[in-house]
């Protein structure tokens, strides 16, 4: 097939766009794996999360006063900063750091492969010990011969925890060779950690609800109304199943430890009871990939509001803070459409104080469970119930368990690239006969990592104590 | 226990540690080293009486130092002090770094009492093993990392130090290349560990509250200074920076560290507020 044809059927066979694309492929891998953006990326993210430290409501209460600034304000909201860890520009940069990761940790891999095949040890190694070696230790001829250089040189390499192989005349010793790989799967991990962070929140649901004792609810997502987050890939993966408050203990002691206000949450299927357990912090209620968490106990008021001329009856449900107990307002419409504030507070003893409008506190009705208490004319207010309520977060995401075992490979990769040195050493006894006797000298080459420049000396100390000459030594020293 | 063994021996490791600053301080500008073997001697002795004063608080407490920000800070100290005097043991030509650790170690053992020093009752989401993990990493991680900076100083002491006044002095210090390659081991140790720390709090958090991240300051901060951490990291292995400019990074490292552990509950709103409450 001659030239212009093998054009045209390259031309025919997209091969042009293949060619630009792939091209381009690796001009992005390129860039990406650059250690130069990695670092223009750490820092990006450090000086973002620096700033968004402030930005971030009720964070920082003082910096907050200063964004109501009108100029400052405008650029807050103008950059999307009002959420700042949710902010598009937060996303590029984390997406960015993610992807800088993988291209690095593809990259890392590659060299933990090469470094970890044993026949590329001896073949770099070969070629330039006898000509080029790193240093010469010059042996101690009366006491040594070949094999007990060759020996004495094994014990070192064993003392620096490195595993004597021989190949040929090359004596190589091997250190451990997860120390190369550990920063590979450190890199994998936090790829991991990112990739799992991600699909986790669109593959996650979230709801809360308020529930007093002996109220039933059923997971599904009506129950959560606005409360609910739900990822966009969660579709129908609501359980279903049967949430139920059985009994809520103000103050729970277990193990011998305050616990505080805890729920006593009973999980059905039906009739078929699935699982029971007090929910407090660190002893949420598990079943399968559902998590359910308390996160709070408060107070709950009960009422409803009658009119003496309908039958019909108005509901009031009002939730308290559990340590301050301060006033929850609602507002009362009256038949000629206006409108009054109701407060409610609890004031102990079952009772609450009913405060309508801007009525004198001093004549602040109180009433308890099955009381009324005027609004208005015609109006009351009946106390139905006042009990407790435990507002519970009911999360569904699988991807949880995945992401604690990249923080369990991440934790020992980075333990193994910092901890186990990497390093290699390659030796060969070379014997010079212009004079007589031979003389013996052991040539050296070594390979380490950076964090421990200190190795070279070390060795080269601990050989030259094991085997080398005292007299060339003392003339070392003498020049 | 009597609370009075313990606010002895907390008060006896403050002396020996500002006693141990100033020698360390007349040791180095003067050139005596009776005077840094002294300055050794009271960091040890500090170190122990420290020690003591911790182990009978926790007696009396029933819980480790974990809660508040007096336990914190001096569990911090403690770590900070034992680092450096077990590179001591190893290196003793780095005892010159004590001119930085110790008043360090004296300073924040110092500030731990001047709030609340009441013990916290362990209860609620505190309750958890997942403290003493998340508490004694991040007090390992803060100790490698301040070594880590002492070591720096004492490069770039020896570093600027080249033939003035104070060379026969600094000819005392271990060879850069020591000091380069101990700075980088122990913010590898320090990193380690505060990997650790970010991990086991990540997984208490979702056992406690129900979100592994929550972008709290704390959290935030603790991201902040590991980010930090790994741009040395990335920066001495694979651009090759050494020696002068990675120690400088050393030593800014370490006050975000210090302020991430101690200095944001004071400055923002943080659901870790109760843990360090003042």
């Amino acid at each position: 097939m001659g030239h212009q044809a093998r054009c045209f059927l390259y031309i025919l066979s997209d091969g042009p766009v293949r060619s630009t694309r792939r091209a381009i492929t690796l001009k992005l891998l390129r860039v990406l794996r650059s250690r130069r953006l990695a670092i223009v990326l750490l820092v990006g993210l450090t000086l973002y999360s620096w700033v968004a430290t402030w930005l971030t409501p009720g964070q920082a209460p003082a910096f907050m006063a200063l964004t109501e600034d009108q100029f400052l304000g405008r650029v807050v909201t103008l950059l999307g900063f009002e959420r700042p860890f949710s902010s598009p520009l937060f996303l590029v940069v984390i997406a960015l750091v993610a992807l800088s990761t993988a291209a690095c940790a593809w990259e890392r891999s590659a060299v933990a492969w090469r470094d970890l095949r044993p026949s590329k040890f001896a073949r770099c190694s070969a070629e330039g010990l006898v000509n080029s070696p790193q240093y010469v230790v010059a042996v101690d001829n009366r006491a040594f011969d070949a094999d007990s250089v060759a020996t004495a040189a094994s014990a070192v390499l064993g003392r620096f925890r490195l595993q004597p192989r021989s190949s040929g005349d090359v004596i190589i010793g091997v250190g451990q060779p997860y120390g190369v790989a550990g920063s590979a799967l450190f890199h994998w991990a936090l790829v991991g950690v990112f990739v799992l962070a991600g699909f986790g929140h669109l593959a996650r649901y979230e709801g809360y609800t308020n529930m007093s004792v002996g109220k039933t609810v059923r997971d599904v997502e009506d129950t959560y109304g606005s409360t609910l987050t739900k990822g966009v890939f969660v579709g129908d993966g609501f359980s279903g199943l049967t949430l139920r408050v059985t009994e809520i203990d103000l103050g729970l002691e277990d193990q011998g430890v305050d616990r505080g206000p805890a729920p006593l949450v009973l999980l059905s299927d039906g009739n078929r009871e699935l699982k029971r357990q007090w929910v407090y912090p660190n002893n949420p209620l598990r079943y399968g990939s559902l998590v359910v968490h308390n996160t709070g106990v408060r107070p709950v008021f009960f009422g409803s509001i009658r009119s003496d001329d309908s039958s019909a009856s108005e509901q009031v449900l009002l939730y308290f803070d559990f340590e301050s107990k301060d006033p929850r307002e609602f507002v009362l419409t009256d038949a000629s459409g206006g409108s009054t504030t109701v407060a409610v507070a609890p004031i102990g003893g079952q009772r609450v104080a009913v405060l309508v409008g801007d009525r004198s506190t001093a004549d602040t009705p109180t009433a308890g469970v099955g009381e009324s208490v005027e609004l208005s004319p015609g109006q009351r207010l009946t106390v139905d119930d006042l009990t407790y309520a435990a507002q519970l977060q009911v999360v569904d995401d699988w991807t949880v368990p995945w992401l604690y075992a990249m923080f369990v490979l991440g934790i020992l990769g980075v333990s193994a690239a910092v901890f186990i040195p990497t390093r290699t050493v390659w030796m060969t006894i070379v014997e010079t006969k212009e004079g007589m006797p031979a003389v013996l000298a052991l040539n050296v080459r070594y390979r380490y990592r950076r964090n421990d420049p200190a190795f070279p000396r070390q060795l080269q100390e601990a050989l030259t104590r094991a085997i080398g000459d005292p007299s060339a030594t003392q003339r070392e020293d003498s020049q | 226990m009597n609370p009075v063994f313990e606010i002895a021996f907390v008060w006896a490791a403050i002396g020996a540690y500002a006693a141990s600053s100033v020698a360390f301080t007349i040791g180095t500008i003067f050139g005596k080293p009776n005077t840094e073997t002294l300055a050794l001697r009271l960091a040890w002795l500090g170190l122990i009486l420290h020690g003591l004063a911790i182990a009978s608080r926790w007696v009396r407490v029933g819980h480790g130092p974990y809660l508040g920000f007096y336990e914190v800070s001096s569990l911090l100290a403690l770590m900070t002090v034992a680092g450096f005097l077990l590179v001591v043991r190893r290196y003793p030509g780095v005892k010159i770094a004590g001119v930085a650790v110790m008043p360090i170690s004296f300073l924040i053992l110092g500030a731990s009492l001047l709030v609340n020093t009441e013990a916290q009752a362990v209860t609620g989401s505190l309750a958890s093993f997942w403290l003493v993990i998340h508490v004694i990493f991040a007090n390992l991680a803060f100790g490698a990392y301040a070594v880590s900076f002492a070591l720096a100083v004492a490069f770039l002491l020896k570093d600027s130090g080249a033939g003035r006044k104070y060379q026969v002095l600094l000819d005392k210090f271990p060879e850069q290349d020591i000091l380069d390659a101990l700075t980088y081991r122990f913010v590898g140790a320090g990193f380690v560990f505060q990997t650790v720390m970010i991990a086991s709090g990540s997984i208490w958090a979702n056992e406690a509250w129900g979100r592994y991240w929550g972008w709290d300051p704390v959290e935030t901060w603790s991201l902040i200074a590991w980010a930090i951490y790994a741009i040395y990291l990335h920066l001495t292995l694979t651009l090759g920076w050494r020696e002068r400019k990675a120690a400088w990074i050393a030593v800014i490292a370490l006050p975000v560290i210090l302020f991430s552990l101690l200095g944001v509950p004071i400055a923002y709103n943080s659901i870790h507020g109760a843990y360090l409450s003042l």
